[in-house]
């Protein structure tokens, strides 16, 4: 019995060495497409980038020419989960991954210490995408004020993301990705989420009816 | 029963071909799409369907393909769209696994071996990672016995082969996690009111709020009702026992529920019920009598801890209190009518607690220590006289500790160990190697070993009936099993993904009961061995427009050890095919399956044939926002099919019911 097992052992051994992709005809995949599951963070990731491709901005805000920025807020934890995507053209951008580390939130009091408070709020309001990290929980309120106003897609990962004005969270603790969406905010700041996205989200705080929406 | 028996096992055969064949052709055509093959290129719709990891394998979460075993995971989604009614159904369409039913107990059958008259001592079962199996029979029963209705399940890991290296006893087959819903997955208040054949209802309310990111709640009662069919059985075929027709098949549970989350602690409370009258007169009771009767009543309180002090070393606790009451009522005719009863009382605490560390640069570290408190073991057998009333109390504990270790950018290994001390009969300890190779996000393959034991209950120990049919054995040892096993997983285009699974066991000391010449009582002894050899093919697939499937088959050969004989109750080949098919894009689903199940023996030495049972549910989603609508036909072409029986029951094999239909609502707001 024993060697009838080490036969169908060998067996297999060889059915993958031989490289089961060539024999079955197929492109080289280098994915996880077909899985059913993924890791949380490779999910959400390719959520942020989708959320840029299902997300209208207004004119000036793609003005800059080049690129269409995701911004990282908190601590960093993709590895290199991005790679795929960084400098990939979407909306006939540039997209670009920024790591922007953990909230700043004391410069010096002196005029370069100003200056360089300006210039960290600028490059957080140059995001097209933000995403913030359930470890910034404690600085909703001074991340989302400082973007207020600048069409900027916030996505956040704790439950409470949309009461301080969040327009996107993932819900946590779920076996699936589950996620809401503040489309009164987002329509404040000029932005317009697709119809396929909202489609999905589990609940869509509006101001108009959401399934009027739907039917578009 | 009458099928064209010889041809039926080449079908499956031809069928599961021909599906492998068009998998290959579906794969070939979509290559030419030449689509990116990862997350980032996947439909958003797909996307938001993505299943994040396996828990059971190592009791943290990792992919898959990661996990030291072959691992299926099915959930809530497809449990509504393919209409299942227990956690029974959901293992029966798993690849390796068959259910069989006596008409008061769901057992399960994995990797051809099930003993006739056992109650599922041999695969664990946890709920929320904490087990299930009780601590007089080691059992859990599936059907609608199981501690949490099937409406509150967010998913079910089935994890194959030995996990005592984790787990310590009953993880000798396979692990099956159930992963239970909470205010996350279910928010407001969903009401749902269900009909089905044999005068059945079904229904459920269930409440979940977030207060706020650290504390939520969720309520759930059940209350469930049938009849059930009227039945006729030949071996009752005389004007002195109604001509074998008997219509106390009637079955009901309610189910109380509770899951909350309070900072790191959550907090589980599951209390089912139930309540079966026995149809099939075992142990030559009285036939037709509607007091012959099973009462299971199973409760379980408790609290698990997560902490992570750093994003590499976190801290697991778990603690749970587990009441089991069983009561049976049996009705025997000895010059006049009496009843017989028998009960068994069950309570215990189990605790854990578990760290997971990654201290050196590609090592992931698991270690812990497990404890099971037995406060109440007892047995009691009386009518008008006691003729049993064992009172047992006992405490059993081990301690684990496993790596996995990537030892090259593409070679993981993983090696575990645990080591049970029983009051009962010492210590054991079990290993777990798996080396791991994946050749590219695309392909995985699995070396896997590993040793398991199962620890005998105090049903095999102290039973008796007063010396009538059964004496105790008193000193008996744990079973063990080997079992090596290669696993390919290969994903073969966007769509699709295949596994292959080739696997090899050899039980020893498998408790059977033996009848004694000295006094001719029967009497638990380690006596059997096993050993299988066996295959499985398995596809999954899922396109863009929401059809997604799966298709497997199984062939084994489980053998008794001593003699070379194919077990009883061992079918050779199973066939699965599950597909569903969205008929209306994001509201209307076609839920079909088809399962095949190849002949198995009975204890008389026949056969009971091969079947093929196809089931049919189409879901109506959001009717208007929030409503659904599901429509189910069970057995849709009213096959006759039936389970090899145990010894308790004249029955050789006990037939199953014909087709039967269930329409559900559910409405939540």
């Amino acid at each position: 019995m024993k060697t009838y097992i080490i036969k169908i052992l060998a067996a297999v051994i060889m059915f993958a060495t031989v490289d089961f992709r060539n024999i079955c005809l197929a492109e080289p995949t280098n994915g996880k497409s077909a899985a059913v599951q993924a890791h949380k963070e490779d999910v959400k990731a390719a959520f942020l980038y989708n959320f840029v491709q299902f997300t209208d901005w207004p004119a000036d805000k793609l003005s800059e020419p080049n690129t269409i920025t995701i911004g990282l807020l908190g601590e960093y934890r993709f590895g290199n989960t991005f790679d795929p995507v960084q400098n990939k053209t979407v909306k006939d951008k540039r997209l670009n991954i920024k790591n922007l580390g953990t909230f700043r939130k004391s410069f010096p009091q002196d005029d370069a210490g100003k200056l360089e408070l300006a210039n960290y709020i600028e490059q957080l309001r140059k995001c097209h995408v933000l995403f913030i990290c359930d470890s910034e929980r404690e600085n909703y309120n001074e991340i989302l004020n400082a973007v207020k106003g600048y069409g900027v897609l916030t996505v956040g990962e704790t439950a409470d993301f949309l009461d301080f004005n969040g327009i996107i969270t993932f819900i946590p603790g779920t076996e699936k990705p589950v996620f809401e969406i503040n489309q009164k905010v987002c329509e404040q700041e000029g932005m317009k989420i697709s119809s396929k996205v909202l489609r999905l989200a589990r609940k869509v705080i509006a101001d108009k009816d959401p399934d009027a929406d739907k039917n578009k | 029963m009458h099928t064209k028996k010889s041809s039926a096992g080449k079908i499956a055969i031809f069928i599961v071909a021909i599906l492998l064949a068009l998998g290959t052709l579906c794969f070939a055509e979509q290559s030419e799409a030449n689509a990116p093959q990862d997350l980032f290129a996947m439909p958003i719709e797909d996307l938001a369907e993505q299943s994040y990891t396996v828990y059971g394998a190592s009791k943290y979460e990792q992919k898959t393909s990661e996990a030291p075993a072959f691992v299926t995971i099915i959930t809530a989604d497809e449990i509504r769209k393919y209409g299942y009614k227990t956690l029974a159904d959901v293992i029966e369409s798993v690849p390796e696994f068959f259910i069989t039913y006596d008409r008061n107990y769901h057992y399960i059958g994995v990797r051809g071996f099930r003993r006739p008259g056992d109650y599922d001592t041999r695969i664990l079962i946890l709920l929320n990672g904490h087990r299930l199996n009780d601590n007089v029979y080691d059992s859990v029963s599936t059907g609608t016995t199981f501690p949490v209705d099937i409406d509150l399940i967010e998913k079910v890991e089935v994890i194959r082969g030995p996990g005592s290296s984790l787990y310590g006893s009953n993880a000798f087959l396979a692990v099956v996690n159930v992963i239970t819903k909470n205010a996350k997955t279910l928010e407001g208040v969903e009401v749902s009111g269900e009909v089905a054949s044999f005068d059945t209802m079904k229904e459920r309310v269930s409440y979940g709020k977030n207060f706020d990111e650290s504390h939520n709640l969720l309520v759930s009662a059940t209350s469930y009702k049938s009849s059930g069919p009227t039945l006729h059985f030949k071996e009752f075929d005389t004007p002195a026992t109604h001509n074998g027709n008997v219509s106390n098949d009637d079955d009901q549970f309610y189910n109380l529920f509770l899951n909350a989350t309070v900072g790191e602690f959550t907090f589980l409370a599951t209390y089912l019920p139930r309540e079966k009258g026995i149809p099939t007169a075992p142990y030559d009771t009285y036939f037709g009598d509607s007091r012959t009767k099973t009462n299971d009543d199973m409760a379980i309180m408790g609290l698990e801890y997560k902490h992570d002090f750093t994003d590499d070393f976190a801290v697991r606790g778990r603690v749970s209190y587990h009441h089991y009451d069983y009561d049976g009522a049996f009705v025997y005719d000895d010059s006049g009518l009496y009843v017989n009863k028998d009960n068994a009382r069950g309570r215990w605490w189990e605790s854990e607690l578990q760290f997971i560390a990654k201290p050196i640069e590609n090592h992931k570290l698991t270690w812990g220590i497990e404890d099971q408190y037995n406060t109440t073991q007892d047995q009691k057998n009386w009518d008008s006289a006691v003729y049993l009333d064992d009172k047992r109390h006992s405490n059993n504990w081990g301690v684990y500790i496993q790596d996995e270790w990537k030892i090259f950018d593409k070679w993981t290994f993983v090696g575990g160990v645990r080591h049970d001390e029983y009051g009962t009969f010492g210590g054991t300890t079990n290993p777990r190697l798996a080396l791991i190779y994946q050749h590219s996000d695309a392909t995985t393959v699995k070396l896997l070993y590993g040793q398991a034991f199962r620890a005998p209950n105090v049903y095999e120990l102290y039973y008796n009936d007063g010396d009538y049919t059964m004496k105790a054995a008193d000193s008996l040892n744990p079973e063990t099993i080997q079992t090596y096993e290669a696993v390919l997983e290969q994903k073969l285009n966007k769509n699709l993904g295949a596994t292959v699974s080739a696997f090899h066991y050899e039980m020893k000391d498998v408790l059977d009961q033996y009848l004694d010449p000295a006094d001719n009582l029967l009497v638990f002894r380690n006596l059997k061995e096993v050993k299988a050899n066996g295959i499985t093919g398995a596809l999954t697939g899922r396109w863009e427009n929401g059809l997604k499937g799966r298709a497997s088959y199984t062939f084994v050969e489980a053998r008794d050890g001593q003699t070379d004989a194919i077990l009883v109750s061992s079918p050779k080949q199973l066939a699965k095919f599950n597909v569903i098919y969205p008929v209306i894009q994001n509201n209307l689903f076609a839920g079909l399956e088809v399962l095949y199940t190849s002949k198995a023996k009975t204890l008389t030495n026949n056969y009971a044939d091969d079947f093929w049972i196809t089931n049919l549910t189409l879901t109506y989603e959001n009717i208007v926002k929030g409503l659904e609508l599901s429509a189910s036909v069970y057995n849709l072409f009213d096959v006759h099919y039936g389970y090899p029986s145990g010894a308790e029951h004249r029955q050789d094999i006990i037939e199953q019911d014909g087709t039967s239909f269930r329409i559900k609502l559910t409405y939540r707001f």
